[in-house]
Formats: structure tokens, C-alpha cells, sequence
């Protein structure tokens, strides 16, 4: 079997001899099986064989395993250190169960029955928003109970709107793919649709929001129409039924460092089609 | 074409770690919604990602190569192909996506995309050797003499590397034979 091996490679190498390879080739002719073999060789030999691909795939995997690498040890660090601090809130709450019941309490001795509620508020500490940063938003008459939405740096992500980034494009129906940038004070948007509904004219706006909770969807910063051009019907690019539109938006907007979000939507859809974000 | 679509050709033409690592940043969290969208998972969205650059790293390197959409239209396209072509082989009807996944774009793709999965299939048998295996076929397919590999690998002898060489190849083209695809492959 090894022999057949090296016979194949010296084939494929065009190393054979020349007596040897005609005599090969005369077996190749009546043989399909090793026919079979040799075209298996020769592809594999093809494919594992390209240098420059290779490099490239090594070069891909490391992103690709780097690109994993904070996910994958952010969430199992932040889980356990959750199961830690839920762990000793039930090792707390047990403890302090079995006291107050089992705990022979002399009536002479006045013992100071443990609060069972005490514990709990440590371990959500870091959870909880200093009341001195809250917003100064004054709670709805209606809503008494509903805690007021606190401001957060200009440079941390929005949770709702993080979202909606990472699950864009969020239409089937309207497949759209967008980058925004802000340099100086101009604001500029490109983006790329593939639509079969998207009928001509049809307005598409933009509308941009910082990154504070209490003002998506209601407090816009800015707002405007995009500019919807078709890509050349001629062009080879397109799907079978799809039409290809280019996006394109521009505006001049004095914005302080921050994290920003902008959301495109196209008249007579309730959902939003894209949510991207841009850094000042 | 726009210089952010050109920064990306260039990062993949050039295969620069940088550029391939904003090209991930930018590109797969979207190529993650549409798969996830289409019953896939984030690990299938990472292989179609990967062998969407890997056809595009392929077509860069023809001498006429012209992008004539923008880049994200290109990228796109060719993995609603592959992740379309993927669910076909492996769901059969249960899960597909819209007839016109189909991107007819850009001449001579549609062989390329081909050819990826065929080669795929190669890359794959591969993957599932010992790490030593890969290492003597990696130098070995490269055409690096056998008796430099003995050498590379600490091996006794040429003729012990030689042996080795057999059984890692002969692993690997059990593997393959072993693959559903292969029939497939072999009877085109």
C-alpha cells in the first residue's frame, strides 16, 4: 500500500519514469478503482498543496479563535461570579433561618432576631445605580413604583440598542447594510439595500440617538431622509428577484464625544431595517 | 470602488492580520443575524464567514478581478450561497431559505463557490488528524524533501518519516472516503 502510494505521488509529480509511467498510465485505462485513487490523490494534493491559502486559513483561524476568545471568557467569568454571590446569599439566608428557629433564645437574653431581608441587598450592591447619579426625571404620577432611568457615560453601550445592533439587518424584507462615520462635524452614511418591495421613492430616514436609556425611541437627536439610488440594473451584481439600491446620507451635526446609534427606517414599516452605532 | 471596500480587498489580498481583524469585527456579528435567522448557530456563521473570505481571497488573486458591488454586497451574497447550499445538503427540506438566495453576481464566483465546498470537503478529513500528522503533510504537500522533514520532525530516518507520511495520508484519505461528499465529488 505504500508502494502504491509513492507510485502515485512520483505520477503526480511527474518524477515517474518514463517506462514505469507509460506502464502506469496503461493501468490507469483499464482500472477505474485506481483511477479513482489517483484523481483523489491528485485533488488533495491540489487543495492541501497552496501555500499562499494555507497561510491565509492559519491567519483566519487565529482571528477566528481570538474573535471568540473575549465571549467565550467574559460570560463564564461573569456567570461564576454570579453563582458565587447567589451562593452565598442562600449560604447567608440558611444560616440566618437556622439561627432564628433552632437557636435556644432564653427570654432573659433579649437576642436581636437576625433580619432576614439584611443580607440581600449586598450581593445586588454593585448592580444598583448610586441614587446620587440618577436622573432627575420626576416618576409619572401614574407609576409611583417605577424607578427613574438613570444617565450613563457617553461612552457605554446601550444594552436595548446593542441589541438591535448585533441582530441588524433586522428585515428580511428590505436586506440592508449600513456604515456611519463622523469626522469633524461631518456626518456621513453609506449603506447597501436588496430589496423586491422597496417601491421607488418611498422615503427612507435616519434618525440618530445617543447612547441614554431614556431617549430611544422617543428622543431623537437628529433626523433626516436618506438618498435611495438604484445600482445600475445592468450591473451583474444582484439576487434573481432582488433590486440593488445604494444608500447614502450626509449632514453637518456638532456632537460631543460619545457613543451614538442611528436607525433606518422605510416608510410604511413599523420595524426599524438597521441599527448601527458610531463613536465621536 | 469605496476606500473602505478597497482596505478590506486589500487586507484580504495581502492576507493582513489587521485588516482581517476589523474585517471580522465589521462583518460577522451581520453574517451571524442572517444564519442565525436561517436555523444556524454562531459556530456555522464562523465557518461560512471564514470560507466566504477564503472564495474572495481566491478571486482577488485573478488578474482581472474588479469589485463590482460594494464590498458587503460581495460578502454577503456568497455566504447566503454557502449557508443556502449547507442547508439544502444538510436539512434537506425541513429548513430552507428563499429560492432567490441565489447570487448570480460576479463572473466565474459560481465555479469558485464550487469548488470551495468540493475543497472543503479536503480541508475538513484534514482538520481531524493529530497535530503531528498535519504538520508532516503540511511540509510534506508543500513539497518540502522528505529527508528535511525527518529532520523538521525529530525523526529517526528518512525512512521512518516516510511511513509516517503514509499512515497520515492514508488517515486522511479514509476520512475523506468515509465523508458523505466524497461520492458526491467523485461522480461530477
Amino acid at each position: 500500500m505504500q508502494e502504491q502510494y509513492e507510485r502515485i505521488e512520483a505520477y503526480l509529480d511527474g518524477t515517474l519514469p518514463e517506462p514505469e509511467r507509460k506502464a502506469f498510465e496503461a493501468e490507469l485505462e483499464g482500472d477505474k478503482t485506481l483511477a479513482a485513487e489517483v484523481e483523489l490523490h491528485r485533488r488533495v494534493h491540489r487543495t492541501l498543496g497552496n501555500a499562499s491559502e494555507w497561510a491565509f486559513r492559519q491567519n483566519l483561524e487565529a482571528i477566528s479563535e481570538a474573535y471568540e476568545a473575549p465571549a467565550e471568557n467574559g460570560k463564564p467569568g461573569n456567570r461564576s461570579a454570579l453563582r458565587l454571590l447567589l451562593g452565598i446569599l442562600i449560604l447567608i439566608i440558611v444560616a440566618s433561618l437556622l439561627y432564628y428557629f433552632f437557636m435556644p433564645a432564653p427570654d432573659a437574653e433579649p437576642v436581636e432576631p437576625p433580619a432576614i431581608e439584611q443580607p440581600a441587598p449586598s450581593p445586588t450592591a454593585p448592580e444598583e445605580v448610586p441614587k446620587e447619579e440618577a436622573v432627575e426625571e420626576t416618576t409619572t404620577p401614574t407609576a409611583p413604583e417605577d424607578t427613574p432611568i438613570a444617565n450613563i457615560p457617553p461612552d457605554q453601550p446601550n444594552p436595548a440598542l446593542e441589541a438591535l445592533v448585533a441582530a441588524s439587518p433586522l428585515s428580511s424584507t428590505y436586506e440592508l447594510a449600513a456604515e456611519a462615520r463622523l469626522s469633524n462635524q461631518n456626518f456621513t452614511l453609506e449603506g447597501e439595500m436588496l430589496s423586491a418591495q422597496y417601491e421607488e421613492g418611498k422615503s427612507m430616514t435616519l434618525t440618530l440617538f445617543d447612547n441614554q436609556p431614556g431617549n430611544y425611541p422617543d428622543a431623537p437627536l437628529h433626523t433626516g431622509e436618506i438618498q435611495v439610488m438604484e445600482i445600475d440594473e445592468d450591473a451583474p451584481i444582484a439576487f434573481a428577484a432582488k433590486k440593488a439600491y445604494f444608500l447614502d446620507y450626509e449632514a453637518t451635526l456638532d456632537l460631543p464625544a460619545g457613543l451614538y446609534y442611528y436607525v433606518i427606517r422605510v416608510d410604511g414599516e413599523a420595524e426599524a431595517l438597521w441599527v448601527g452605532k458610531m463613536e465621536r | 470602488m469605496r476606500p473602505a471596500d478597497e482596505h478590506y480587498i486589500n487586507a484580504i489580498r495581502n492576507n493582513d492580520r489587521k485588516g482581517l481583524q476589523q474585517l471580522y469585527q465589521e462583518f460577522l456579528p451581520r453574517i451571524s443575524a442572517f444564519i442565525r435567522k436561517n436555523g444556524g448557530r454562531d459556530a456555522d456563521a464562523k465557518d461560512v464567514f471564514q470560507d466566504a473570505l477564503i472564495v474572495i481571497f481566491k478571486k482577488v488573486q485573478e488578474a482581472d478581478f474588479q469589485l463590482t458591488s460594494g464590498f458587503y454586497t460581495l460578502l454577503y451574497g456568497i455566504c447566503r450561497n454557502l449557508w443556502g447550499n449547507r442547508l439544502q445538503k444538510k436539512s434537506g427540506n425541513e429548513v430552507s431559505i428563499p429560492e432567490d438566495y441565489k447570487y448570480t453576481g460576479e463572473a466565474g464566483l459560481s465555479q469558485l463557490l464550487e469548488q470551495q465546498e468540493e475543497e472543503q470537503l479536503f480541508w475538513d478529513a484534514f482538520r481531524q488528524l493529530g497535530q503531528d500528522c498535519q504538520q508532516l503533510l503540511q511540509w510534506f504537500f508543500a513539497k518540502v524533501k522528505m529527508a528535511e522533514i525527518a529532520e523538521r520532525m525529530e525523526y529517526s530516518s528518512v525512512g521512518y518519516a516516510k511511513k509516517r507520511k503514509f499512515q497520515c495520508k492514508e488517515q486522511l484519505i479514509q476520512r475523506v472516503k468515509a465523508d458523505a461528499r466524497y461520492s458526491e465529488l467523485m461522480n461530477k
